[in-house]
């Protein structure tokens, strides 16, 4: 089985990860996506969420806010607003920006134009946050 | 031959002002060092925007959505990318010759050439001429923002779209080392696409989620604002770096002035002391006699 795909996931600030990976799943708009070897190519958008791919073996998570995906059969590639490993995550700090987050978008309605935009930052900082969670968990 | 006073005022100014141009020289590293980060880290991201966007733009019609209409190029604007500040040897002239170029050049060939100018030295330089300087944008190197990037790109987009100009390019210094700078000319709308040449999944469609005009929706202004961002972290690294290199050119030459005033300095002085001695010596021999 010698299944590889070449995954890299940029943020606008850093390449958090370039190299060959074997499955890949991620947020995407309209629900999770998983992508192995040889898939048709497509291209969505994605939400904050979790990614996780494997390689060598062993299952490794990165929290994303939103931005692109492009895979082709052999190359996929995500274009994120941010990018971060779990244990780069400080769940503390987390915590208050999720507050915060909230705290701007509480009292602004769906006609808001700044709506959205507040709506994805509470996103993301959740993610943020449920991702540092769930990797404490499991460790 | 200058008086031994006024050569020493002319030392003394020459070292104040080596001393300033040894400062601004510091100044201008530590600054370049950060934005030379900057644009290092940002480079990859906006590659891989502009590697995507051009895969889909080879595949979809022009007719997909208006910032990817072509049309006979009549109404032409030209983004000048300069500094808000001088002193930074051939950094501005450059563009601003370039930028000439390019009027003199085509000039004929459109109906209509505006500028756009990001930064004061090339708003001031064209101001003095006849030509339509349609938008300026001053002082936001002081602080770069992805904002202020996008809200650039936004302007151009709608006139763009609004049919208002057929294409736009872009002028600016692409940052290649810290003592090389690369005057980088390119159309920023409609965007070059690079010729069909069979790459792996050409021909095959691509399936879009959620909807083709909904990506092209998000992604296209995302893509002129990260272009504007680059191109404005590549300036401001090159800036610094010019800085940087002119003014250590500049506390160079001041010194070697020192060293030869000094030298004059010196010898007016001995000439001086000489011609003190002689008279004496003169005066003494005259009362023996």
């Amino acid at each position: 089985m010698a299944e590889k795909i070449e995954l890299t996931i940029v943020a606008p600030d850093k390449t958090l990860f370039k190299g060959v990976v074997e499955e890949i799943y991620a947020p995407g708009l309209l629900g999770e996506f998983g992508v192995l070897e040889g898939h048709s190519p497509f291209f969505c958008e994605t939400d904050p969420g979790e990614v996780r791919y494997k390689a060598g073996g062993a299952d490794k998570y990165v929290a994303v806010a939103e931005g692109f995906a492009e895979v082709a059969a052999d190359k996929v590639t995500l274009l994120c607003e941010a990018a971060e490993r779990p244990e780069d995550i400080d769940i503390d700090l987390a915590n208050q920006y999720l507050k915060k987050a909230e705290e701007k978008l509480s009292g602004m309605t769906l006609f808001d134009p700044e709506y959205r935009f507040r709506e994805l930052r509470v996103k993301r900082a959740r993610n943020r946050l449920n991702v540092a969670k769930r990797a404490s968990a499991r460790a | 031959m200058p008086s031994l006073r006024a050569l020493r005022k002319r030392i003394g100014s020459v070292r104040n002002t080596r001393q300033i141009t040894k400062a601004m020289k510091m100044v201008a590293a530590a600054k370049m060092r950060r934005a030379q980060e900057a644009i290092l880290k940002a480079r990859p991201y906006a590659n891989g925007l502009s590697t995507v966007l051009l895969d889909i733009a080879a595949r979809v019609n022009t007719e997909a959505h208006p910032l990817l209409a072509r049309r006979e190029p009549k109404k032409v604007e030209l983004v000048v990318m300069t500094s808000d500040r001088g002193l930074c040897g051939s950094f501005n002239t450059n563009i601003v010759r370039r930028a000439e170029q390019f009027l003199f050049e085509k000039g004929g060939e459109f109906d209509r050439i505006s500028l756009s100018c990001i930064g004061r030295k090339g708003r001031d330089h064209f101001r003095r001429k006849t030509v339509d300087i349609r938008r300026e944008y001053i002082g936001v190197f002081n602080n770069i923002t992805f904002s202020s990037a996008a809200e650039i790109a936004q302007e151009l987009a709608r006139d763009f779209v609004a049919q208002d100009l057929d294409a736009i390019w872009l002028l600016y210094n692409e940052f290649k080392s810290v003592i090389q700078q690369r005057v980088a000319l390119y159309p920023l709308l409609p965007m070059r696409i690079p010729e069909e040449t069979g790459t792996a999944a050409a021909g095959v469609d691509f399936v879009f989620e959620p909807d083709m005009a909904t990506i092209l929706d998000a992604i296209l202004p995302k893509y002129l604002g990260t272009e504007i961002y680059r191109a404005m972290l590549e300036s401001a690294a090159s800036e610094h770096g010019a800085r940087m290199t002119a003014m250590d050119n500049a506390t160079k030459a001041a010194g070697e002035m020192i060293d030869s005033l000094t030298l004059k300095y010196n010898k007016a002085r001995q000439a001086a002391i000489t011609k003190e001695l002689m008279e004496i010596v003169t005066g003494a021999e005259a009362i023996k006699a």
